[in-house]
């Protein structure tokens, strides 16, 4: 479903990524795993086509995106929910949600059903200006809007990242049903571990822009977090 | 020369029809700035050759007048049609090279308008051209102590028009809600398969539109020349800066600005009331630069 083949990524003329190999299939979920500042972060940008100049090569379902722009990856199936995400504060809900619409070609915008069964306060507050949502109200619009776009592959980067504990565990309950029920593959960078290993099939850690590790969750024992995490 | 010369009295009734000459004026002003409020807070481009994309508008009326006998209101869309698609050839060559190279675009634009200058100059000569007004707006209306002409009266209406249908297009449709996406975030606009160099084009267009309907009404209010562009390239840059690139900031500060220069008009001269207005500029950007209304949308 999703191929990254010694991927090296780019800001400006600085390689950011170096030589970075997945291979994700249909339904799967990959969870990226790395102390602050090793480029989980890149690596979803990189993904996205928001970095400078990518080497190697990238592609969804076998279809090459290594030269596609940010727009036709999202077209094609890529969901993205960024660190920190960035919704539009002075929009309204509604008009947030209908942003991700635009990735759907020739279909009237209009809000998918299942962006408001997964999130009812959204549907109570579509015309409510989102700058005055709270942390978690807000992650849950980014990820309603992600996938207003009907993605293929959802990358969510740091999506418990500051949230209140209660809603965590609703954004946590909400993916695994993306992930097992809907189908949708799954790529996510998270920093708590716990939540890593429940969630996804697989995960990588990064340090310093390289793949350092990987395997099946199962295999993402505390001896491994010691190794390559701990400060 | 004494005080009473240089300093009017007031007197109401004269004073009320200096305030509809300043609301003339700043619907002649705001029609200028719409379209480079619209490139300057889409796209962060500053067009030296707006002023020119006004004269080829008036231009244009002209060509459809005396050459294709097309009655004065037929001609404003038409022109729009028209500078619009020279607006999208701009972009398409010369703008779209340079986004995110403020200094050269500023150059480049500038070259673009002393080329278009001496384009019309070369095709039309330097005699005076005109555009005519239908005659029934050759009226007007007179109120007791008001006097306002119909052609003015026309621009009001024409520019408020023009205004609603920018705001209707901007946060009525689902076109406006991609623009203004693309104004806040343009990564993130376009991680929802918004085109970001489609929406610059059409927006440049758009407002290279505005600018030649601007232009095919200035053409009923005053004689057409090659350099006529630079006359209104000052006001309008003068609306978009006090306003703060926002749409709204630019109908405030076109109001503002509008009856303040007729009010200092009416109780001292032009010339004056231009110096006055100027320091007042400064003075007002020396404490807030960002204008009157700053940038819409805030990244959360």
């Amino acid at each position: 479903m999703l191929r990254l083949d010694d991927v090296t990524s780019y800001y400006g003329k600085t390689p950011i990524l170096h030589g970075i190999n997945i291979d994700l299939k249909k339904g799967e979920c990959l969870c990226v795993i790395g102390r602050n500042g090793v480029g989980k972060t890149t690596l979803m940008q990189t993904v996205m086509g928001l970095t400078t100049r990518i080497d190697g090569k990238i592609s969804i379902d076998g279809e090459e995106m290594t030269r596609r722009s940010t727009a036709e990856r999202a077209i094609a199936g890529l969901g993205y929910v960024p660190q920190g995400r960035r919704i539009f504060g002075k929009f309204t809900v509604r008009e947030n949600i209908l942003l991700g619409t635009f990735a759907r070609q020739g279909i009237k915008a209009q809000i998918p059903e299942i962006c408001l069964e997964l999130f009812p306060y959204l549907r109570d507050n579509l015309d409510k200006k989102a700058g005055f949502l709270s942390g978690g109200q807000l992650q849950q619009l980014a990820i309603a809007r992600a996938l207003a776009t009907d993605p293929k592959i959802l990358l969510l980067d740091e999506p418990t990242e500051g949230i209140q504990p209660n809603i965590v565990e609703e954004i946590y309950h909400t993916l695994v049903r993306l992930n097992k029920n809907i189908g949708i593959t799954l790529v996510l960078t998270e920093q708590h571990i716990k939540i890593a290993k429940s969630l996804s099939d697989k995960f990588i850690i990064m340090d310093t822009g390289r793949l350092v590790h990987s395997g099946t969750s199962e295999e993402l024992t505390d001896d491994v977090v010691n190794t390559y995490l701990s400060i | 020369m004494s005080v009473t010369d240089f300093w009017t009295p007031f007197e109401l009734n004269s004073f009320l029809n200096a305030l509809f000459i300043g609301l003339s004026i700043a619907s002649i002003w705001l029609i200028a700035a719409v379209g480079l409020t619209i490139i300057y807070g889409t796209m962060g481009v500053i067009n030296m050759a707006h002023g020119e994309l006004i004269m080829l508008g008036a231009y244009t009326t002209y060509v459809l007048q005396t050459f294709f006998y097309i009655p004065f209101l037929l001609c404003l869309p038409l022109v729009f049609v028209i500078v619009s698609i020279f607006g999208l050839f701009i972009e398409r060559t010369i703008i779209r090279r340079l986004y995110n190279r403020p200094l050269d675009t500023l150059l480049a634009t500038w070259g673009l308008s002393l080329i278009l200058i001496q384009g019309v100059r070369v095709i039309f000569g330097t005699a005076p051209k005109y555009v005519s007004i239908p005659g029934w707006l050759n009226f007007q209306v007179s109120l007791g102590f008001l006097h306002l002409p119909g052609f003015r009266l026309f621009i009001i209406l024409a520019t408020a028009a023009l205004i609603f249908g920018t705001w209707y297009i901007a946060y009525r449709t689902t076109w406006g809600i991609r623009v203004r996406a693309v104004m806040a975030d343009p990564d993130m606009a376009s991680s929802f398969g918004i085109d970001s160099n489609r929406i610059y084009s059409i927006t440049f267009a758009y407002g290279a539109g505005l600018a030649g309907v601007a232009g095919a009404l200035f053409g009923g209010l005053k004689t057409l020349l090659p350099d006529m562009g630079s006359g209104y390239i000052v006001e309008a840059f003068l609306v978009v800066v006090v306003g703060g690139t926002q749409l709204l900031g630019s109908i405030f500060s076109s109001i503002i600005l509008g009856e303040l220069a007729s009010i200092f008009s009416y109780f001292t001269n032009d010339t004056f009331a231009r110096f006055v207005l100027f320091t007042l500029i400064v003075i007002f950007l020396r404490f807030r630069p960002q204008g009157l209304i700053t940038e819409g949308m805030k990244r959360r």
